[in-house]
């Protein structure tokens, strides 16, 4: 865990040192259970009414594998998700915390994290996760008539209002939390109506996932709108933002900032920084203890030209199954010829290094491909928006 | 920890010097084909001036003001985020600050 990461070597072919990010797995996404209670119709995992959760003798296996390799280094991220995290009880989340503390190096940080609906935030959760300093963010799209246009229950009724409620619950209790919103076709003329919703509800953390084709959901709302619409939204939600004197943080342009910020290029300083194309920068693991790695809404997808993207079971062996995969080396194959094609086909690539792989294989159908929507509304329109902004701050009188 | 090294040594054959691997060498391509932007100018030139008037004195104006940037302009909003808008990971399921001037690669979280 102290030596001999690949990044170590990887990082510096070409002659660039690494610097201070040592860390080469940083992210492990983990699905405790597929079940979600209820049923957005833009989501893209499969088998989520499907209640099956892993067993502790799997979590075991995983936490093992995850320490025993020397990936890890100072900092990783344990995402609870892929299912309504909150769907399984506090009782399991209390031994999986207590085994993965048992089993982890005492010195490594370690940050757990739910990505939740809200609806199933009760008391005891607001004491769990305040007494285990749990990363918490709710998906919440906006005012109810945006949000429950596409996340409803199974019986097709809205879910605002109790998500609301669990939101409510959390600042109650002192637990400070971040929204994430789907960008719909119904989103994009309504900025201001978004922003003053989340603003008066006290939320001043928030991001925006742009609907994509992805996994199962294989249509967008946004599919044919034009890019100036989309662009619209988002200049007007960072003129709101910027009108609030830095209260607001909006994660599109603080990430955009870090970015066009920074002592180096992204790829210049670590050519694998972009974690979704680095192999085992993250670890997805489903509840059966399959994994898979680059983007997380590869895990559970079986395709006509890969199979099935899971590259193992840690149930049964270790992460170097991976290595005798056929699919894992045309998936790194194919990942990697694609990110070489950003490099020579994009002007964004040295402050993106490669785009998301899921995006690039579910829309464009191949790994090896470049542009998606993801690069176009994620990555490149909020650098364009703040690479504009800094211009006009900085560069106006000089 | 460290009984299965064999994964990352194979992992990090794949990774150096390989087909597997990316490359680092600059693309003369990449430049030439960078979309026209602002007054035509590539991501990679405007970044570089925006890092240049930083280093004059704007990064002090955004980190903690009071503003001193050439244009007295606002930059003091972007304060909260200087240093530490970058601990995301690029994975959006997930919004962590995760490490201060970092960033992460998944959206969904």
């Amino acid at each position: 865990m102290t030596s001999s990461s690949p990044r170590a070597d990887a990082a510096s072919p070409g002659g660039h040192s690494c610097t201070q990010r040592e860390e080469w797995l940083r992210l492990a996404v983990i699905q405790p259970s597929p079940f979600c209670n209820i049923n957005c119709d833009y989501c893209y995992l499969p088998g989520r009414s499907e209640t099956h959760r892993m067993s502790p003798e799997t979590l075991r296996s995983v936490v093992s594998e995850i320490f025993r390799t020397d990936l890890v280094r100072d900092f990783i991220t344990f995402v609870w998700h892929a299912g309504e995290p909150l769907a399984v009880p506090i009782s399991w989340y209390e031994d999986a915390l207590t085994l993965i503390r048992a089993e982890a190096p005492p010195e490594l940080a370690i940050l757990h994290s739910f990505q939740s609906n809200g609806m199933l935030i009760n008391e005891a959760w607001c004491e769990f996760i305040k007494s285990h300093h749990i990363s918490i963010g709710l998906s919440i799209d906006g005012p109810a008539a945006i949000h429950d246009a596409h996340r409803k229950t199974r019986q097709g009724k809205g879910t605002h209002e109790q998500a609301m409620r669990g939101a409510r619950l959390l600042r109650q209790h002192g637990i400070d939390f971040h929204v994430i919103a789907v960008v719909s076709g119904e989103s994009l003329d309504h900025a201001d109506d978004i922003f003053d919703f989340f603003v008066g509800e006290g939320i001043h953390h928030f991001g925006f996932n742009v609907e994509e084709q992805e996994g199962i959901h294989t249509t967008s709302s946004l599919d044919g709108v034009p890019a100036d619409r989309v662009a619209a939204f988002f200049r007007r939600i960072f003129e709101r933002q910027k009108a609030t004197g830095g209260k607001v943080r909006i994660r599109e342009f603080d990430n955009a900032l870090a970015r066009i910020v920074a002592d180096t290029d992204t790829v210049n300083d670590f050519i694998y920084e972009n974690e979704q194309v680095r192999p085992f920068g993250i670890l997805s693991v489903d509840w059966q203890g399959n994994f898979s790695t680059f983007s997380p809404e590869m895990l559970g997808v079986e395709t006509a030209d890969y199979g099935t993207f899971a590259f193992g079971s840690l149930r049964t062996g270790g992460l170097d199954q991976a290595l005798q995969s056929e699919t894992f080396l045309r998936v790194l194959q194919d990942t990697t010829a694609g990110v070489e094609r950003c490099r020579a086909e994009c002007g964004f690539f040295k402050l993106c290094g490669g785009g998301a792989p899921a995006n690039k294989f579910f829309e464009n159908g191949s790994f090896n491909s470049t542009e998606t929507a993801y690069c176009r509304h994620v990555i490149q329109l909020p650098l364009s928006i703040v690479l504009d902004d800094l211009e006009a701050d900085l560069l106006s009188k000089s | 920890m460290n009984q299965k090294p064999s994964f990352t040594t194979s992992l990090k054959a794949l990774l150096l010097g390989g087909a597997l691997a990316l490359t680092t060498t600059p693309s003369a391509k990449a430049v030439q084909s960078a979309p026209d932007t602002k007054e035509s100018k590539s991501p990679d030139e405007r970044t570089a001036k925006i890092r240049e008037a930083l280093k004059q004195g704007g990064s002090e104006a955004m980190a903690s003001g009071p503003i001193t940037a050439p244009d007295g302009a606002g930059l003091m909003w972007w304060r909260n985020a200087w240093g530490n808008g970058g601990g995301w990971h690029n994975w959006g399921n997930g919004w962590h600050n995760f490490r201060p001037g970092g960033w992460g690669n998944w959206h969904n979280i």
